[in-house]
């Protein structure tokens, strides 16, 4: 095991009891703002504080503190299509996470099956080929929140997700320079954040050779023209456009070229999906088979009008918002106003790839006061396009329902 | 650059893009991000959870690895769900949870749901 910058040690079980026994003696009034949002969760609880208070962060809606799981409000999704990088989602699993990283200590290990097992430095990789892509970073369980059944796990509304321009080197070119050996199959990948435990499963995840060679899979050093926040991975992260974000290994450090496919918890038995279509099963179902979560899909959202508005009656309605492929293009961005039975196409907006947010405008007629109930449905470029009913799996993942807005049309 | 010499370029990089059926790495002429060392400090928030029964088992079993807030947002789960949540974080995640203060800690959130 190489060494690790900035690694605490884990917690023993002694040293954990006497962390609980001082918490539990402390009714420290929390420093929360005054602000908050409703996330409108069915059943609730849907309240949530806004915070400003982490570094490199603005207002974010808190999930959770320690370890930090920050939502971005929804109308910065109204007003960027790149999400500025201080309004980015945030998601941890562990709380010993990087809060110091040295870029002249810091080190990328790439070992395993390998020719030359390598440890390289940030001006290492600043001086390889450098490649820009435009990717959504998209929560497994974004939008878990809305579940119906409700299900267990982090209650995010629909902004666990953001999307950014990332810089930095191809991940083929660095295992090109190792020299994967014949025979290796997949490749690991491990951050400097570690279990609090001595024997918890420290999060890492893999990818199959082929994939991690594709020239897409890259490891980043920018976003959106800026260094990494350290919340969201300085200095390095994986980046895996058009898959969740649990692939997306943060302070990236290790790479470890495997033999057989990765059989670690966060592999083998987290993160994993019904192999039905949608990932839908009926709750309360078991014995079905699984796959680990891959590829994400169709979704879109009107930004510019909030779910239950009131507005006044004027000739039309200006209705905005963002689509995204998933994995593919957008195609089309569709708006019904009757429940589904038609569909008028929105006007789309620049194209920045397969993997990026693409903005959508549409004008809705209006001709009398009254209640109208919005629906929004991206179809993308394989012609893959969003359900209208939505999908249920007890993880809460790959939520990707038709979205409504219902407002109040009043008189003028 | 002289004449030559482009051309022979041009020429390795036309070969080269023929050959590699994968996407060639764009060349990005800005300036990389200035990388500099960073340290930060988080905040801490809330210490313990909010008063209810069995508290006291709550915080002495959970405080040390989370803060309470994603426990107090999960919606209102029946005892055998939050059961399966608490084993989860004794099995899966090794927190340290004597068998008699499962029960307790179950208990806690049961009865503030039902308030």
């Amino acid at each position: 095991m190489p060494p690790r910058n900035n690694r605490t040690p884990a917690l023993g079980r002694r040293q954990l009891l006497q962390a609980g026994l001082w918490g539990a003696g402390l009714l420290a009034t929390p420093a929360m703002a005054a602000r908050s949002v409703n996330l409108h969760l069915p059943g609730g609880p849907s309240t949530r504080s806004l915070t400003s208070a982490f570094p490199e962060k603005g207002e974010m809606i808190l999930q959770r503190s320690r370890p930090p799981l920050l939502e971005t409000p929804m109308q910065v999704f109204d007003e960027h299509v790149f999400t500025p990088n201080n309004r980015f989602f945030v998601r941890w699993h562990w709380s010993d996470i990087p809060t110091s990283v040295d870029v002249n200590r810091f080190r990328l290990h790439l070992s395993g099956a390998v020719n030359k097992p390598l440890s390289l430095t940030l001006a290492d990789l600043l001086k390889m080929p450098r490649m820009e892509m435009a990717a959504i970073n998209q929560c497994s369980g974004n939008s878990r929140g809305f579940f119906t059944p409700r299900v267990p796990g982090a209650q995010w509304g629909n902004g666990a997700m953001g999307n950014a321009r990332w810089e930095g080197v191809s991940l083929r070119h660095v295992l090109d320079l190792a020299g994967v050996r014949a025979g290796a199959v997949a490749v690991r990948f491990g951050g400097l954040d570690s279990a609090l435990v001595p024997d918890g499963p420290d999060f890492e995840k893999s990818l199959t050779l082929d994939h991690a060679r594709d020239g897409e899979v890259m490891l980043a050093f920018g976003m959106n023209g800026e260094s990494l926040p350290l919340l969201n991975g300085f200095p390095l992260r994986l980046v895996v456009p058009g898959w969740y974000s649990t692939y997306w290994i943060k302070a990236l450090d290790t790479i470890k070229v495997l033999q057989a496919p990765d059989d670690n918890f966060w592999m083998a038995k987290a993160y994993r999906i019904p192999t039905t279509p949608d990932a839908n099963v009926a709750p309360g179902s078991s014995g079905y088979p699984t796959v680990p979560i891959s590829h994400m899909v169709p979704r879109s959202w009107i930004t510019n009008i909030a779910d239950g508005a009131t507005l006044p009656l004027t000739p039309h309605l200006a209705v905005r918002g963002i689509a995204m492929g998933g994995d593919k293009g957008v195609a089309r961005v569709t708006l019904s106003r009757d429940g589904g039975k038609s569909w008028q196409e929105a006007d789309l907006g620049p194209d920045f790839g397969n993997y990026s947010f693409r903005r959508f405008t549409s004008s809705i007629p209006l001709t009398a006061p009254g209640p109208l109930t919005l629906m929004v449905r991206c179809t993308n470029t394989d012609g893959v396009h969003q359900p209208l009913t939505a999908n249920w799996n007890p993880s809460g993942f790959m939520r990707n329902k038709v979205e409504s807005t219902s407002l109040e049309i009043r008189p003028a | 650059m002289t004449r030559p010499f482009f051309l022979a370029a041009l020429a390795m990089l036309l070969g080269s893009t023929a050959l590699n059926a994968a996407p060639v790495p764009t060349p990005v002429p800005t300036p990389a991000p200035a990388l500099s060392s960073k340290e930060i400090t988080l905040p801490e928030g809330r210490f313990a959870f909010p008063p209810g029964k069995n508290v006291a088992t709550v915080d002495a079993n959970c405080i040390a690895c989370h803060s309470p807030s994603m426990a107090l947002a999960q919606p209102a789960f029946g005892a055998a769900q939050w059961k399966a949540i608490i084993l989860k974080m004794r099995d899966t995640y090794k927190a340290p949870i004597a068998e008699e203060d499962i029960p307790k800690i179950v208990s806690y959130f049961t009865s503030r749901q039902s308030r």
